[in-house]
């Protein structure tokens, strides 16, 4: 991954299994949410290719890529609901673009997803007039609208609550476990990271490479890797306190 | 109260047999109060007179980063000079902020560099220039494509959003392109009746107003507020989705940004700038028509037969198809620099900078082809 010759991660090489939770790690500025760019297409690789079972997503044609990314679900880092459309409207655009669900079918299904991230009655709500974290759950049900097949989650806790924070989390092991859908979730919150990872990359801003993978539980134990090591255990390895004399 | 400061102070104690210097770092070491610098201390050690630097803090006061920075100055000298630094004497304060600073590497990308040379300037705005061309034929493409698919029937952005946009262009608009057609109308009804007055050809002020409004001023005048005023508007609605990555959660659902958002825009503007033009004709019309009754004692009869009797149906048609070029200027170029804005809130405000300019430019730039197209062809 590149921007220009800027290189921002090299020779990165996963395997993102489906219907599991795999997550993506690493101190800030690693490039974690240029990753999840890269994989739902809003950038190119400047080497190398993005596969989605044995389609080559990043060679594809535009139109073959259009009809894949009607099979994502995105939950940007900032929500980026828009901000003309009401909650209702922002939920019902991709139901109406690619359903032909009745108008009282969608907003059924509009409601059922508003109450799934706790906004029943909030669909007459513009973006503007809702909180950051409401408005990130808001756009995690437009996420979840089509009932995608990959969610790609950018921080999705961030901003929230504890109490916000675990139910979202539930959420998600929810949409694995009934939907059967494949997550992928950008994420330094370590106590999400325990709590929904099935699988987990770690990526390493200084030498710009993926230093580890695996179970998050079974990287805090067993990793050689001190910065896996220190990032798991909240930097408890490092320097911890600072004062002057 | 606050205690009195002790000066801070640098003493070096040379020993040459040893080449080794030992510096006695005294007093208070506050940012806020006069600190030695780290060249102070270079002037009392002559150049490859030592070749280790020790430090003895054990009469140094009170301290800030005044201190951190005057040491860290210090190792990077010695680093250059190849002066070995013993840092086993600095307070553990010290050791634990200078242990915090170096525990992430300094990123290579922001790393001072040298300035470019004059030939690499041209080339990278060259580069700039042509990435830019690049851009512009591609976007335009884009929005060409995206009207073919409306035309053969494809729905490809929401009624209720075009109808909004055209509310917005349209009726919105109707007070600030009036008030502004109606100012250029007494104007040039003013500056005319000054001129044709010595003539004694005041009737001609009729003339004037009204041939100058249909197939000039009322496309211009109505073309220039709507770029200051919508294609601003387009600019900064779409720079500010792209900043929120409303934008970029479009692409990621399969539905064309072009499409959805700037086609609706430029159908919208198409369809109303001729009758906005219509509209800066006849308020304009009304602005000379004030001044000729008003103040040139003409009846409202006269100079309304005196303003039809000098039209033809040919300058009326000139005004209104320069408007319709105009409406694509305008939300072409506000569309444009609104969805290929940066990252941030300064490259919005650029963007709708940009807009207006280039909006204004092409204009006058279309205004002047016609104005040679129309003589060619005798319009």
């Amino acid at each position: 991954m590149a921007y220009g010759s800027f290189v921002v991660m090299r020779d990165l090489n996963f395997i993102v299994e489906a219907g599991k939770v795999t997550v993506i790690m690493g101190g800030s500025g690693c490039g974690k949410s240029t990753l999840l760019r890269h994989m739902i297409g809003l950038h190119e690789p400047s080497k190398g290719s993005i596969l989605y079972g044995d389609m080559n997503f990043t060679a594809a044609s535009e139109k073959e890529q259009d009809e894949m990314k009607q099979r994502f679900g995105v939950l940007y880092q900032g929500g980026a609901l828009w901000s003309s459309m009401t909650l209702e409207e922002n939920i019902s655009l991709p139901l109406q673009t690619y359903t032909k669900l009745k108008p009282e079918e969608i907003r059924d299904v509009v409601s059922l997803k508003l109450s799934l991230v706790g906004l029943s009655g909030f669909e007459e709500f513009l973006p503007g007039q809702l909180s950051g974290g409401m408005r990130k759950r808001a756009a995690l049900a437009r996420a979840i609208a089509l009932d995608p097949d990959f969610l790609f989650l950018d921080e999705p806790s961030a901003g929230l609550d504890p109490v916000t924070s675990k139910r979202l989390d539930e959420l998600i092991l929810q949409l694995r476990d009934t939907l059967g859908a494949t997550i992928v979730v950008v994420s330094h919150e370590l106590a999400s990271i325990f709590a929904i990872a099935d699988h987990a990359i770690y990526l390493d801003a200084i030498s710009k490479r993926m230093t580890a993978q695996g179970l998050p539980t079974k990287l805090k134990a067993d990793v050689t890797d001190s910065g896996v090591r220190e990032f798991l255990s909240r930097g408890s390895s490092s320097l911890t306190s600072t004062g002057r004399d | 109260m606050q205690a009195e400061q002790i000066k801070a102070t640098i003493k070096v104690v040379s020993d040459k047999e040893a080449e080794q210097a030992m510096v006695n770092v005294s007093g208070d070491w506050l940012l806020k109060t006069h600190c030695p610098r780290c060249s102070d201390l270079w002037n009392l050690i002559p150049d490859g007179s030592s070749k280790c630097l020790k430090f003895n803090f054990s009469k140094l006061g009170k301290w800030d980063t005044g201190l951190m920075v005057f040491l860290i100055g210090c190792m990077e000298y010695a680093e250059k000079k190849n002066i070995l630094l013993d840092e086993s004497t600095f307070p553990d304060g010290v050791c634990k902020l200078l242990e915090l600073s170096r525990a992430v590497p300094e990123k290579e990308s922001t790393s001072k560099s040298e300035p470019d040379g004059f030939l690499n300037n041209i080339g990278r705005n060259t580069r700039e220039i042509l990435e830019g061309i690049r851009h512009f034929l591609s976007f335009t493409g884009e929005v060409a494509l995206g009207i073919g698919r409306v035309l053969t029937g494809k729905k490809i952005f929401r009624g209720v959003d075009f109808l909004t946009i055209l509310y917005q262009c349209s009726v919105s608009a109707l007070p600030i392109v009036g008030l502004i057609s109606l100012l250029s109308g007494l104007t040039m009804a003013f500056v005319g009746a000054v001129q044709l007055q010595k003539f004694g050809a005041e009737i001609f002020v009729a003339d004037l107003v009204g041939l100058a409004m249909v197939r000039e001023m009322g496309a211009l005048m109505a073309a220039i507020v709507m770029t200051g005023r919508t294609g601003a508007s387009f600019a900064a609605q779409l720079g500010n989705m792209r900043v929120s990555e409303e934008i970029d959660a479009y692409k990621t659902m399969g539905i064309r940004p072009v499409d959805f958002l700037v086609v609706p825009r430029l159908l919208a503007l198409i369809l109303v700038m001729p009758m906005l033009c219509m509209y800066a004709n006849l308020i304009g019309i009304i602005g000379g028509y004030l001044v000729g009754v008003l103040m040139l004692d003409m009846s409202p009869h006269q100079y309304l037969t005196q303003t039809i009797n000098a039209m033809s149906l040919k300058d009326l048609f000139s005004g209104e198809m320069k408007s319709f070029f105009f409406g694509m200027v305008v939300a072409v170029s506000g569309c444009f620099y609104g969805i290929n804005c940066g990252q941030s809130s300064v490259a919005v405000g650029q963007s709708v900078t940009r807009s207006v300019v280039t909006g204004i430019t092409f204009i006058i730039v279309v205004d002047a082809i016609f104005a040679v197209v129309f003589h060619i062809l005798g319009i």
